[in-house]
């Protein structure tokens, strides 16, 4: 296109080789109908990515389902039947329905209670459920081990509290997600004009918050409980270091001497972590503005 | 008449107060937790980075490794990981994220959004072992690439190295991207590009001064939190280099767990320095997103 | 500045027609507006002539020239966005520069013509604001000032109104109209909405699923629709069923009295049609008592006033004149007559009506159908 105008009184300059007369034009001309089809270099772009995300899998299945020789489903019997693997899985499954228990129970009344009472409290809540993204579990569990840790004076670690610690730092690792799960859900649904109606036909404050407001939020719950639990069933760092054997960390035990069982096991853990996230993205699509990543340090 | 009575009492100061303070009862529990387990550990650890481990006297001696050079080396492997990985993870990510929006098939994006979910959440000592089992000496594509003339380790690669730690990276900081950029990207409007080309822009005119300035602030606010994201990751690491790799996370642990060379004010002091790179990551972030969000009302 | 031309443009998605045989001229300097309910192709047939789609046959002809496979960034017309899509990055100075910058015209010459378009259209003041901190009305402007800092000779305003609300949209639309005048642009206005439509083109085409119904001026749709469609969409009509008595002399009857209606000549004898009508031509007949030759008239009950300002609508329920009538017509479903607002107390609820029917200012239809179906220009 030449520098000169395309406009007006300039057209018949600038658009040379495309006089056809006027009869010429009317007769029909037929075109491609162009549909909505995928643009190629987005087709190898998908494509690329798709080998490069599946291909660390199928490594994963192929040695966890060998013995080095053939194909066997013997690994993952062994890791399954191995005492070591049952153990550490029921300390995560307990740590994990603790923290979500408590998450929900903790963070729910209390988000409800800023939205309907203390709006003013709202900036510092939300300040104090960012900090985590500040703070990940490798700084996290220097904290917590130069406060309740064994050369501390407040020794919760070896202390019959020592569950407590854990499940508070899955507490602060989570709550990011939770608060804002659950903060986004009782946004969509007025809780203002919902109390007010219930309180209107008598119902006490704790009476509209089980009978109401947790049902009008029951999708925000779910999602923060999903968060919550996938946290704490993955999460290696504070157990590793503050020395609790779950899951993850068996895991990391378990590879270094019987590799194909650890492989095996690690497409249990996928299992598990998928599932989670999942279930979470089927909730999220009908709860919008919910968010499925955690997005904070691993 | 019941209904009015309560009315009227409730109207009084005092009633009101009494209300007030029950409903900041619900509060209690979550400020208990956070107090906890998130600003006391925190507390104890600034107070800790200031502090000799042995003596208790103040002292700035942890910080000692801001003037030493051997002593930043941590901090060199962290930057140079974490820059790697967040190019690599912005870019292709980007690239990705714009290849669902162009498909515009909602199979693609449904599946493309759900899988990187999964994958954004999938890290640490599964990943690893995937890679493992993937990339390691005996990994399924090293043989193969082996058994076809290519000895990836003969050539000097090693899965525990910056490079490999920035392909396992890669791993979630790409699902990341794709998540956190699909929104802005699907918030371009279409009429923006049909306004540029009727106003006689051609593509690249359009991508310079219309899609790349607005797309900027979410692109740039994006890779701050996959810096953030990498910088602070611990358990990939670990798993994949058992400790033998300098990273600040690495170094961290070794600090607080470590036989030989435990040393928690150390640690601490390291802490914080993580805690002031997470900060500014985070900050700059939330800065940028206050801009975004005026240009793409989503 | 130009003269556009759209030749027998058809289009399709998949299997849903878009737009069929559609051919237009619109003259140079001649603003004509598409009108019609959404998904009736207006949309489509003004994005083809942008060039954002293309037509599967057909042609796109501006002076004389073929531009149908031009690319949009080469046929150097103007737009208006549905929601404006100004840039969110720039100024308005900057989103009003930007075609020219495109075009690389000399920077003196670019910042003349932007603070000469800003002026035109009030917008000095926002010269150097960013379209979040305007107004819906502002944002408007800006987009047209962009639309025509290109001087283009096609303006094309995709429903350029409709996202601003009442009382700005009626000044909105003068201004169009006396900038499109002053500047004098071939221009063509996509709208549902009638008033818009009726208030400033030079002509109008109605349209309804993918094909022209009509096209006029504003006065010959408002006041001599050629189809129901036409008649029903476009402000309220009453509809009278009448019976050809004589379609040779355009002769029709209705309670036993047979009049000559416009219209009429040519339709089948022993046939309903309709006869449309204006609410504000329908007359009281207690006010004028004039004398009935060669007119019509329907008695009814007031059932409900409606006051619209100057005039009031007496929505009426018609009581037929003797049983007979009944069995050979039906009565005509609400008759709405529009009276001065200082006489309509005289017709409160309730009360009983006589309206003449000036059949001279009528139009007869075939009952239901378009008198010409798909009647092109």
């Amino acid at each position: 296109m030449s520098g000169t105008s395309i406009a007006g009184e300039a057209t018949e300059e600038t658009l040379p080789a495309m006089i056809v007369a006027a009869e010429k034009a009317g007769k029909a001309r037929r075109r491609v109908n162009r549909g909505p089809r995928v643009p190629v270099w987005a087709i190898v772009v998908l494509t690329l990515s798709a080998v490069y995300f599946l291909l660390p899998l199928y490594a994963t299945a192929v040695y966890g389902f060998s013995n080095g020789k053939h194909f066997t489903l013997q690994p993952l019997w062994d890791g399954l039947g191995d005492p070591g693997f049952q153990t550490s899985l029921r300390l995560s499954l307990f740590y994990s329905v603790l923290t979500t228990l408590l998450a929900l129970a903790v963070v729910a009344p209390t988000a409800y209670m800023v939205e309907l009472r203390f709006q003013r409290l709202r900036s510092t809540i939300e300040f104090l459920s960012i900090l985590p993204f500040v703070i990940p579990p490798i700084i996290l569990v220097v904290g917590l081990s130069s406060m309740y840790g064994i050369k501390s004076p407040v020794n919760l670690l070896a202390s019959s509290w020592a569950p407590v610690l854990l499940m508070g730092g899955y507490f602060i690792l989570t709550l990011p997600f939770t608060f804002r799960a659950i903060d986004n859900a009782l946004r969509a649904v007025d809780v203002r004009t919902l109390t007010e109606a219930s309180s209107s036909l008598g119902a006490g404050t704790i009476r509209t918050f089980m009978k109401v407001i947790v049902p009008s939020i029951s999708l925000g719950l779910v999602s923060a409980a999903l968060l919550a639990f996938t946290t704490a069933m993955g999460e290696f760092t504070l157990a590793a270091l503050l020395g609790y054997p779950t899951f993850p960390v068996y895991l990391l035990n378990v590879n270094g001497w019987q590799p194909h069982m650890g492989e095996a096991l690690v497409l249990v853990s996928f299992l598990i972590t998928w599932a989670g996230v999942i279930a979470l993205a089927a909730v999220a699509r009908r709860t919008p503005g919910t968010q499925v990543v955690r997005g904070g340090p691993m | 008449m019941r209904s009015l009575t309560a009315r009227t009492d409730a109207g009084t100061p005092a009633a009101a107060r009494s209300r007030g303070g029950r409903a900041a009862l619900a509060l209690l529990p979550l400020a208990v937790l956070i107090t906890a387990f998130l600003l006391v550990p925190t507390v104890a650890l600034v107070w800790g980075s200031f502090h000799d481990s042995k003596t208790g006297a103040f002292s700035l001696a942890n910080y000692s490794y801001l003037g030493h050079p051997l002593d930043l080396i941590p901090f060199r492997n962290s930057l140079e990981l974490s820059l790697a990985s967040t190019l690599v993870g912005g870019l292709v990510g980007l690239l990705i994220g714009q290849a669902i929006v162009s498909s515009r098939q909602p199979l693609i994006q449904e599946i493309a959004t759900t899988f990187s979910s999964v994958a954004a959440n999938f890290a640490g000592v599964p990943l690893a072992y995937a890679f493992i089992a993937t990339l390691g000496n005996s990994g399924l594509l090293t043989l193969f690439l082996r058994s076809n003339g290519i000895d990836l380790y003969d050539g000097g690669f090693k899965l525990y190295s910056v490079l490999g730690l920035t392909i396992v990276y890669a791993y979630w900081e790409i699902p990341l991207m794709v998540l956190v950029m699909l929104p802005p990207l699907q918030a371009m409007k279409r009429s923006w590009r049909e306004a540029a080309e009727i106003l006689g822009a051609s593509r690249w005119q359009y991508l310079r001064s219309v899609a790349i300035p607005i797309l900027m602030t979410p692109f740039i606010s994006s890779l701050l939190l996959l810096y953030a994201n990498a910088f602070g990751a611990y358990a990939t690491a670990y798993a994949l280099t058992t400790g033998f790799v300098s990273l600040v996370p690495i170094e961290i642990s070794n600090l607080i767990n470590g036989d030989v060379s435990y040393d928690p004010g150390q640690a601490d002091a390291l802490a914080v320095g993580l805690a002031v790179i997470m900060a500014v990551c985070i900050g700059g972030r939330a800065i940028l997103e206050r801009r975004s969000t005026r240009w793409l009302d989503r | 500045m130009s003269r556009l031309e759209l030749i027998g443009i058809n289009k399709r998605f998949g299997d849903q027609i878009a737009v069929s045989d559609f051919s237009l001229t619109v003259e140079d300097g001649e603003l004509v507006s598409f009108l019609g309910p959404s998904g009736c192709g207006k949309t489509t047939t003004l994005r083809m002539t942008a060039g954002f789609e293309s037509p599967d046959s057909g042609a796109v002809i501006v002076d004389g020239v073929d531009v149908t496979d031009l690319p949009p960034n080469k046929r150097g017309m103007g737009m208006v966005f549905q929601g404006y899509a100004l840039f969110p990055n720039m100024t308005a100075a900057e989103n009003v520069e930007f075609g020219l910058a495109v075009r690389k015209r000399p920077a003196a010459e670019r910042q003349t013509r932007v603070a000469e378009l800003l002026d035109l259209f009030g917008l000095a003041r926002v010269a150097e604001s960013y379209p979040h901190q305007m107004s819906g009305g502002q944002q408007q402007r800006v987009a047209l000032a962009r639309a025509v800092a290109i001087q283009p000779g096609v303006l094309l305003l995709d429903e350029p109104l409709s996202a601003v609300d009442a009382k700005v949209r009626e000044e909105l639309r003068t201004e169009i109209r006396r900038m499109q005048v002053q500047l004098h642009i071939t221009t063509i206005l996509v709208t549902h909405d009638q008033s818009e439509a009726l208030s400033i083109s030079d002509r109008v085409v109605v349209m309804s699923r993918g094909a022209i119904e009509e096209v006029g001026t504003p006065t010959q749709i408002y006041a001599e629709p050629r189809s129901a469609f036409t008649a029903g969409f476009i402000g309220a009509m009453n509809e009278i069923p009448v019976r050809i008595v004589s379609g040779a002399g355009g002769v029709v009857e209705r309670g036993g009295r047979r009049v000559t209606a416009p219209g009429a000549a040519g339709l089948v004898d022993g046939d309903l049609a309709m006869l449309l009508i204006r609410p504000e031509l329908l007359e009281p007949l207690g006010s004028t008592g004039g004398s009935l030759n060669g007119d019509l008239t329907v008695t009814g009950r007031v059932e409900v006033q409606t006051f619209l300002g100057a005039t009031t609508r007496l929505l009426l329920a018609e009581l037929p004149a003797n049983p007979d009538d009944r069995s050979v017509l039906p009565a005509a479903r609400r008759l709405a007559v529009d009276v001065p607002s200082a006489t309509a107390g005289r017709w409160p609820a309730g009360s009983e009506l006589a309206v003449r029917i000036p059949v001279a200012a009528s139009r007869v239809i075939a009952d239901g159908t378009a008198i010409q179906p798909g009647g092109h220009a």
